[in-house]
């Protein structure tokens, strides 16, 4: 295998690593915002509710990163592991729903959108805010599958499980540390 | 108008598709100007009633476009008879061109 490759390996498991951590904020606080009906009504009490204010939040930027984090990154270094050549996002999407890593590619486009119009100033209407929340929170458990697929790679491909996915992204960890025995067995205690 | 009859079409039929067969596309915003080049896409679609969860069917449609097109930004504002325009609305209703 080339180490070009071997890179590409890295950074894909790397990546993974990270939509792990992302995925899982994301879904702690999408349990958190929909424990409570998302309705006119809960939109409405916005200005004087500021720990729902927050919660939305944090639940708007976390759906923003995932989704830039796999878009954006994961898919394209997965193709790379697979020696195809990424190109623009919406090829990479496409192919990846070839693959069954993602299963609507136009879902995902729309999704995309609608995030960019909950954080600009398009939505004054409570009724339509909420819908707008409500179908950003549907799409979360499709984020969770895309993860999910990538993951089936990792271990059949690469064989790597989730529990070692941490170490590919320590960044003093070389390569042959993370394969082969040459780290001594104390390297976190400081020799001087 | 800097769209191609292609574009034109890809864009009246994503309309058609989303928000339905009777809505009308209006072009405004860079597109218009003949001196400039590239820029984001800016629609408003005029419906002739009013639309239940209009934020993601015009979402919807701008994702179809943008399959079809390729990736670039395009706004999709909506109004309809006794919706309470904004004024980028107002713009697009006085200077847009329909497609």
């Amino acid at each position: 295998m080339t180490t070009a490759h071997e890179e590409a390996k890295v950074r894909f498991l790397a990546t993974l690593e990270i939509a792990r951590r992302e995925l899982a904020l994301l879904e702690y606080s999408h349990s958190k915002l929909f424990s409570v009906t998302i309705d006119p009504h809960w939109v409405q009490q916005f200005s004087t509710d500021m720990d729902g204010a927050e919660t939305l939040e944090a639940f708007v930027a976390r759906f923003g990163r995932l989704q830039d984090t796999v878009g954006g990154k994961l898919i394209p270094r997965a193709l790379t592991t697979l020696l195809e050549k990424p190109g623009a996002m919406i090829d990479n999407l496409s192919r990846a729903e070839q693959l069954g890593w993602v299963t609507d590619t136009e879902g995902w486009i729309t999704v995309r959108e609608l995030r960019n119009r909950l954080v600009h100033e398009y939505v004054t209407d409570p009724g339509q805010f909420a819908a707008d929340i409500r179908a950003a929170g549907e799409f979360v458990p499709m984020f969770r599958k895309t993860y999910e697929s990538l993951l089936q790679l990792a271990q059949d491909r690469l064989g790597v499980a989730e529990h070692r996915l941490q170490d590919y992204l320590q960044p003093n960890t070389s390569s042959s540390e993370r394969s082969a025995a040459i780290t001594p067995p104390a390297s976190t205690h400081n020799p001087s | 108008m800097r769209l191609t009859q292609r574009q034109q079409r890809v864009i009246n039929d994503a309309a058609a598709q989303t928000f339905g067969p009777d809505a009308k596309v209006i072009l405004f915003g860079s597109r218009l100007d003949d001196q400039k080049r590239g820029g984001d896409i800016d629609l408003l679609v005029e419906c002739p009633r009013p639309v239940a969860n209009a934020g993601i069917i015009a979402a919807r449609m701008a994702a179809k476009i943008q399959m079809q097109l390729g990736e670039r930004k395009v706004d999709v504002l909506y109004t309809w008879p006794g919706f309470a325009p904004s004024p980028a609305h107002q713009a697009a209703l006085t200077q847009g061109e329909q497609l």
